[in-house]
């Protein structure tokens, strides 16, 4: 019984499909020749297609008949708010300027990120490994009281473990020490460099969104 | 001399010949008097489209008062299908302001082609923010609407009552479009803007196509459908339709 009403259903969706589509495309004259002959017979022989043509024509010409609204003010603009509408060239500057301000930023953080700053850096960590302990000064352990009986980085592990008992003597200044302290300030003034265009940048944008166009004021 | 009256064709322009075509096209239809009646509703086209195209060229230099005769010609077009899309006058009226806002903006974004179907895109899409936007406010009602519709005198009701017709005709016609009215905007956005814009403004399926940046399959599909749909949501109301007026 289900399958009689769903094929019941089905045809008449087919019908449907087939015939109502064209009926709409002749109603607005736009069904061509063939087609214009074919739809012309079967509603000769089809009254409930010919009825909503009928009902369709109706329903089309209600719309047409739909009275035009009163408009309730003229929406000509007046010369404030096509100014507010237009942007300033200040706008369109501070707009490029921080664009800019975020590619040089940009550039930076990723040339940070893919080590092309820290380059020079790497050696020299390396190079602070391999050195001999009584080359390099101690940092933030106890001064050395009593001379290292091996060398001096065996010293300088064990004070990294927190018993620093026998440190190396005070030795000369190192030749890498300048090194470090170069690449540390290359370092520092790249991380400034970054944070001032990080302003820059939120400084331009937050001024350029001052200056946006805005909707102006509705009459 | 031809009487040149322009914005008033409910037919698409013809593809807009450049600013400096315009005086060629003028000359031309003042130096052939004797033009066939096509010819001259051709040339006037022609000399609507051209003149647009003028206004548009001025208003993208900053001429303001351009823009406003631009502003004065399509005004009523644009608050129509804001109305029918919207079904409420205030937001209807909001979204025209910012269409007219927005079409002043984006000028620099117009590439030729019909400048109504440019138009009433941006009216479209207002129209859909504005409705994503009026289901937090109360609407007005859509009987006001066409009451003040028929102030204007120019609508069908209008005729009807100048011409004698009998009052229960009228009384009856005047619920049918109130309930053509509703029943529009139970129809899906998508279909609403296209039955709208083809039995309410009149434009061609290939403007449908330009103005919803749809394929003409899609305007046909759209199109059948909401009228279907409108059709069976005002056989709903069977006993409205009674003799003549039964859909």
């Amino acid at each position: 019984m289900n399958e009689v009403r769903e094929l019941s259903q089905s045809g008449e969706n087919s019908h449907e499909n087939t015939w109502l589509l064209q009926i709409s495309l002749y109603i607005d004259k736009r069904l061509e020749a063939p087609a214009l002959v074919r739809l012309e017979q079967h509603l000769s022989g089809c009254s409930e297609c010919r009825q909503q043509l009928a009902g369709l024509r109706q329903t089309v010409q209600l719309l047409n008949e739909l009275p035009q609204p009163k408009m309730p003010r003229s929406f000509t603009l007046t010369s404030a708010q096509a100014r507010a509408l237009r942007p300033r060239p200040l706008y369109h500057m501070a707009q490029a300027a921080a664009a800019i301000a975020a590619i040089f930023l940009a550039i930076s953080l990723i040339l940070d990120y893919s080590g092309a700053f820290a380059s020079k850096v790497a050696p020299v960590s390396q190079a602070v490994v391999a050195t001999p302990a009584e080359e390099l000064p101690l940092v933030g352990t106890r001064p050395p009281t009593t001379p290292c009986p091996t060398n001096g980085l065996a010293c300088a592990q064990s004070g990294l473990g927190g018993e620093v008992t026998s440190p190396a003597p005070p030795t000369p200044a190192p030749t890498i020490a300048p090194i470090v302290t170069a690449t540390s300030d290359n370092l520092v003034s790249i991380r400034l460099a970054q944070i001032l265009l990080t302003g820059l940048v939120l400084v331009l944008a937050a001024f350029a969104f001052s200056l946006r166009p805005r909707a102006p004021s509705r009459r | 001399m031809q009487v040149i009256k322009l914005f008033n064709s409910k037919k698409n322009p013809a593809p807009a010949p450049a600013p400096a075509e315009l005086e060629a096209v003028e000359f031309s239809a003042d130096s052939a008097p004797a033009l066939p009646e096509l010819r001259e509703v051709e040339t006037n086209q022609d000399i609507e489209a051209a003149r647009t195209e003028t206004l548009v060229y001025q208003a993208r230099n900053g001429d303001l008062t351009a823009f406003n005769e631009l502003v004065t010609c399509y005004e009523q077009r644009v608050y129509n299908l804001s109305c029918r899309l919207l079904g409420d006058k205030d937001a209807a009226a909001d979204a025209t302001q910012d269409t007219f806002w927005q079409a002043y903006k984006a000028l620099n974004q117009y590439r030729g082609g019909s400048f109504k179907s440019w138009l009433l895109r941006i009216a479209s899409n207002q129209c859909y923010d504005q409705m994503r936007a009026k289901a937090r406010r109360p609407a007005a009602s859509l009987d006001a609407l066409l009451e003040e519709a028929e102030e204007t005198g120019g609508s069908i009701l209008g005729q009807m009552e100048d011409s004698g017709a009998d009052p229960q005709d009228h009384a009856m016609r005047r619920e049918m479009l109130r309930e053509v009215s509703e029943a529009l905007q139970q129809l899906p956005y998508e279909q609403r803007l296209v039955v709208v814009l083809s039995d309410v403004q009149g434009l061609s399926y290939e403007e449908i196509s330009e103005v919803t940046n749809a394929s003409l399959g899609t305007v046909k599909s759209r199109l059948n459908r909401g009228r279907l749909k409108l059709r069976e949501s005002l056989q709903k109301n069977r006993e409205l339709f009674d003799g003549k007026f039964r859909l």
